[in-house]
């Protein structure tokens, strides 16, 4: 079975999407009950920053991959690209 | 949402002291999260080591490259949650009540608070190595309520902060007999 390299993709994509989710539900339990000191906004500023940046570095390892390249999934030859017939 | 607010504070009431615990309890995340994070450094230098086709592979490559990442996205969000609980655990005691405010998980937050007046009884407790060098510990505040002990956990000053209360308990018990208010 032959598909392309980016149905690796699909589990950090749904990852993301889990991930903002719970980031979101975090900060805004920090903007609500500790908006009354600058702790909240500091935590929420340097989590932001830091998953920013995080993502900024991955995408720069994940663009290199040419993710169109189509893998054959068999027990055989697992970690190969088919050659171009 | 103010502190004012959150607490829906009386016009004769004043914020005392606004107590978390000890900032040296979050340093075990820290720690954690550093040990997690150097763990893929040390799994990437044995596959060099051991098995470099892996980090060279067509496939294995972008596959430990995506599990990297989710890895590493997981235990920043778990640091941060853990961050959110650690700093959301607030008591606040002025000079009419004691409120206890915790965000025991992602879903769960417990709000409780007991009128000084009504307070029984303040136990104070330090015990280990690290509460002793850094002075924090557990106070424990009985009342003649059903719902038992209110519990401070690993605050700082933990001995002061009960003479503190102590003292704000008696005061708060002298304003009720003198106004007539509150069951004594």
């Amino acid at each position: 079975m032959t598909l392309p390299l980016s149905i690796l993709l699909i589990p950090l994509a749904l990852f993301l999407l889990f991930f903002v989710i719970l980031s979101l539900i975090n900060i805004a339990h920090l903007i609500k009950f500790a908006a009354f000191d600058m702790g909240g906004f500091w935590a929420c500023f340097l989590f932001i920053a830091g998953s920013a940046l995080f993502l900024y570095f991955a995408w720069g390892l994940i663009s290199s991959i040419d993710w169109r390249a189509p893998v054959q999934f068999s027990l055989g030859g697992w970690n190969q690209i088919p050659s171009p017939q | 949402m103010t502190l004012a607010q959150l607490i829906k504070q009386k016009l004769y009431e004043r914020e005392v002291f606004k107590l978390r615990r000890h900032p040296i309890t979050f340093l075990p995340h820290i720690l954690l999260l550093l040990v997690l994070a150097a763990i893929p450094v040390g799994l990437y230098y044995f596959f060099a080591a051991n098995f470099p086709g892996l980090l060279t592979g067509q496939i294995s490559y972008p596959a430990l490259l995506i599990l990297g990442i989710i890895y590493y996205l997981a235990i920043w969000e778990f640091f941060f949650t853990e961050f959110v609980s650690y700093y959301l655990d607030l008591w606040i005691i002025t000079n009419d009540r004691l409120i206890g405010i915790e965000q025991e998980a992602l879903f769960a937050r417990t709000v409780a608070e007991l009128d000084l007046y009504k307070i029984q009884d303040i136990t104070s407790e330090v015990k280990g190595i690290f509460p002793t060098i850094f002075n924090f510990g557990n106070v424990f505040i009985q009342t003649a309520a059903e719902e038992g002990r209110f519990h401070l956990k690993n605050v700082p000053d933990p001995h002061n902060l009960r003479r503190k209360i102590m003292d704000l308990a008696e005061e708060d018990r002298k304003y009720h007999v003198k106004t007539g208010d509150g069951a004594i």
